[in-house]
């Protein structure tokens, strides 16, 4: 996806606690927008900026249920989106572990 | 994606540090653990207690008896409303961790709670027909009573883990059924006693372990 050594995508605090979290869900499960919102203290807007740039790069999905159009939104990380979350964790180690 | 329209980020993209971000990582992660987890550490302790006060009191209630009728009514009212306050306690703390989440993992914790609530609530139906076919009280209230549910509940516990490749539930699952077999040679009263002091260790054994593990990075 990248060639710096820690994905800039994910390495933004806003953006990595995005990822960690969603990451803590089981494998199949998605999470509404305000519980994600409720759980990260930031605003819609700033957190639709951040889910934007994720979902663009294919690290995770977003769905539309019943046509309510906040409390119905619900995320999920994707495949893609939870490897490069390992790599990223990698990356970081190794970084850490150079020093 | 949603109707509120987007701001700017007001967290630095730039500068962030590599120990900046592993700190946060960290953190973000114990943070959603505890967000999600049904089985807390204050869960298993409320457990803990129930089944000592639960177990505990239908043994004092039962250890003198010679010839063995079974437990007092008074003693199995304190039962069931402790039990309640554990179930309340339990589905608050489920309700938490899941609100907002959809998906798979709701459906599989329907199907578990069928399959563990099902033989669960089998075993005091059952009782009845024991009872009925003239079996004696230190069979129908005392052995099967007590270790009838710790059989049932381990093997569907175990069972639903081993499908699902969780081989710590299902190790605890299989040690249920242990501990349930082992308490019936210990007689009518005695099971209920030994039942009590193995739960109570049991759940507060589980609890310190959910605890060192949320707590872990």
């Amino acid at each position: 996806m990248t060639e710096d050594p820690l994905d800039p995508l994910i390495h933004a605090p806003a953006r990595l606690r995005i990822m960690v979290t969603l990451a803590a869900l089981r494998d199949g499960d998605s999470l509404s927008f305000p519980r994600l919102q409720r759980m990260l203290d930031l605003t819609p807007g700033n957190l639709i900026t951040h889910l934007r740039k994720l979902e663009d790069a294919g690290y995770l999905v977003t769905e539309k249920g019943n046509g309510r159009p906040s409390a119905g939104t619900s995320i999920a990380l994707t495949g893609p989106g939870r490897e490069a979350l390992d790599t990223y964790t990698t990356s970081l180690r190794a970084i850490l572990d150079s020093v | 994606m949603n109707d509120i329209s987007p701001t700017p980020p007001v967290d630095g993209d730039d500068h962030f540090d590599p120990g900046d971000a592993a700190d946060l990582l960290v953190s973000a992660r114990r943070t959603a653990r505890r967000g999600f987890e049904q089985r807390t550490p204050l869960v298993c302790l409320v457990a803990a207690v129930v089944v000592l006060a639960a177990y505990g009191a239908l043994w004092l209630s039962v250890r003198d008896q010679d010839p063995y009728v079974g437990p007092s009514r008074a003693v199995i009212g304190w039962v069931y409303g402790i039990v309640a306050v554990s179930v309340a306690v339990s589905m608050a703390t489920y309700r938490h961790a899941t609100r907002g989440v959809r998906g798979k993992s709701r459906r599989e914790d329907a199907i578990a709670g069928l399959a563990v609530g099902v033989p669960w609530i089998a075993v005091y139906v059952f009782d009845g027909a024991l009872k009925a076919d003239g079996f004696d009280s230190a069979i129908v209230y005392g052995v099967f009573d007590a270790a009838g549910p710790w059989l049932v509940v381990g093997t569907a516990v175990a069972a639903l883990a081993a499908g699902r490749e969780q081989w710590g539930t299902m190790t605890i699952g299989l040690t249920v059924v242990v501990v349930g077999t082992a308490a019936a040679f210990f007689g009518p009263a005695g099971c209920w006693g030994v039942l009590a002091v193995a739960g109570f260790a049991g759940l507060v054994a589980l609890g310190v372990a959910q605890y060192v593990r949320l707590r872990r990075p």
